[in-house]
């Protein structure tokens, strides 16, 4: 409702500074939050230069405003940021393991102000193996997959990126190995071993109240060794 | 004018408890408050109502499909479809199709209201048999070092996944197409069915085989080598913006077939059903997770 001073002055009466300030700070409560649809003028007459302009946030990428997040990293560039993954830090290739390890880089904390709804989107392009280590407790060659899994949680831990397992997305063993001679490398092309993965995924949230919350990827790998070549993240925020 | 025009007192000036008075009410005037009273950036987030369904977002739901075992110790199979079928689903670990649902009242579009959907789903297509492409038309023939020719799959073998809506009512029984998605079903050459790729607009494909022609030698290759694409994933996004009319949604899911292959005839690109080689056809589903958003724009 609009402003009404709490006190009213007549005259004869003496004015006394209680009521001059109880009147002050009844419109600053009012200004300050108390202001409702109906005190204003019912054209549309805020302009883009009334509302709050957002800030950057150079090394998050991203840019909070008042509507909310948006904004992303990625790998590509003038200094390609080549990750890697790697069974030795996920349960060795057993089949039975279900730990993850953190993707480098690609995690992105935000302070969320308000209830919202959050869009976190990802990609990345890996070559898998191949992984040919002969120990017998690991899953056969052709099924060392490697998976990436989005998280959300206040940072990395093995079981908030368990819990969102059916994002999942894998990618297998290539089915070639390291030449024998000359030229020395991958014998064949990754795409030709079927170890070739371009994949991307979006995580959708909704969030119903402040929080800070930390948005990555999550690996778990049954494969030696998996260049990671490109990645990308990037994140939309909407309040209310 | 809402401008504030009391001047500000002045040694000398008589204070009366009308002018006092004044002083205050003049913050009462409804609906008067403009651009006058609004410095630059003077609205905040605090500022704005919650539960807006004007505002950006007003509706989001997100949900897991098919059958969450990720190490793939069980799974659904499915075998490759003819001309005419009706498409496979996603079907949770119950064997029940899973789909995602906007709720009871489901999302309105208004026009210009935009509805984004993104998918993922973890498969394994496969094939039963020895080369079985090589009885369609997923292949190329290559002239063979040492003479003679062999046949080296195409790379265009795929399966096809899209996207379906229920625009009838929140019993999600009534699923048809989205817009700009045809069913493969339009008989293209012969008997075989497909799309153009105009009508494909929720459509994702994944590769059903790697082959390859090994030790090739000035355009003559060695003994081609498959390899199956294993467990993978495949994923989609859509975007739909309303026109004319407002429209209901109830909810949306993911449907798929397959083999299909590539195909230019009279200068239009068809997906194009393989209906030779389709009951060699397999594909294995795990699973994904779904999620759409509306968005206004205006």
């Amino acid at each position: 409702m609009a402003y009404t001073p709490p006190n009213t002055f007549a005259d004869g009466t003496i004015v006394t500074s209680a009521d001059i300030e109880g009147n002050e700070d009844a419109l600053r409560v009012y200004l300050h939050r108390g202001i409702v649809a109906g005190d204003f003028e019912s054209s549309k007459w805020i302009q883009t230069r009334h509302v709050q302009p957002p800030m950057y946030e150079p090394f998050s990428g991203l840019q909070h405003g008042v509507t909310g997040y948006q904004g992303g990293q990625w790998a590509g560039g003038t200094n390609v940021k080549m990750q890697f993954a790697t069974k030795y830090l996920s349960g060795n290739g057993r089949q039975d393991s279900v730990a993850f390890h953190p993707f480098p880089q690609t995690a992105i904390t935000i302070a969320v102000r308000q209830d919202a709804k959050i869009l976190f989107h990802y990609w990345w392009e890996l070559e898998n193996g191949k992984d040919q280590s002969t120990a017998t407790y690991q899953v056969p060659e052709a099924e060392r997959r490697v998976y990436v899994v989005p998280y959300r949680g206040s940072g990395f831990s093995s079981g908030n990126a368990y819990s969102s397992r059916y994002r999942c997305q894998e990618t297998r063993n290539s089915g070639y190995g390291i030449a024998s001679g000359y030229p020395i490398g991958i014998e064949r092309p990754f795409p030709a071993g079927a170890g070739y993965g371009a994949k991307q995924g979006t995580f959708g949230n909704t969030i119903s109240s402040p929080a800070t919350l930390s948005f990555g990827l999550a690996i778990h790998s049954l494969s030696d060794r998996c260049g990671i070549v490109n990645w990308g993240i990037a994140l939309e925020a909407f309040y209310f | 004018m809402s401008r504030l025009t009391e001047p500000t007192i002045q040694d000398g000036d008589d204070i009366t408890a009308a002018s006092l008075n004044d002083r205050f009410t003049q913050f009462s005037q409804t609906g008067a408050l403009n651009a006058f009273n609004v410095r630059d950036g003077a609205f905040d987030l605090p500022h704005f109502k919650m539960g807006n369904a004007d505002w950006l977002a007003p509706d989001m739901a997100v949900d897991s499909i098919g059958w969450n075992e990720w190490k793939h110790a069980s799974y659904h199979t499915f075998t490759g479809q003819t001309t005419g079928s009706s498409p496979h689903v996603v079907l949770n670990s119950t064997s029940n199709p899973d789909h995602l649902s906007f709720g009871p009242l489901g999302f309105t579009l208004e026009i210009d209201d935009i509805l984004r959907v993104y998918w993922d789903l973890s498969v394994r297509p496969r094939w039963e048999g020895s080369q079985p492409w090589e009885g369609g038309a997923l292949y190329f023939t290559f002239p063979k070092i040492g003479g003679g020719t062999d046949n080296v799959f195409s790379g265009y073998g795929c399966w096809a996944f899209w996207l379906q809506w229920d625009v009838t009512d929140n019993t999600l029984t009534n699923w048809v197409n989205v817009p700009g998605q045809g069913d493969f079903n339009t008989v293209v050459t012969g008997v075989r069915g497909g799309n153009t790729l105009t009508n494909c607009s929720a459509t994702s494909v994944i590769q059903s085989v790697v082959e390859t022609g090994a030790l090739c030698d000035e355009g003559k290759i060695g003994t081609p080598i498959n390899f199956p694409v294993g467990w993978s994933s495949v994923d989609g996004a859509w975007h739909y913006k309303r026109s004319g009319t407002s429209i209901t949604v109830y909810g949306v899911r993911v449907v798929f077939s397959g083999p299909f292959g590539a195909r230019n005839q009279g200068g239009v690109n068809y997906l194009l059903r393989n209906d030779s080689v389709a009951g060699s056809a397999r594909i294995d589903q795990q699973a994904g997770s779904i999620q759409a958003l509306v968005m206004r724009t205006a």
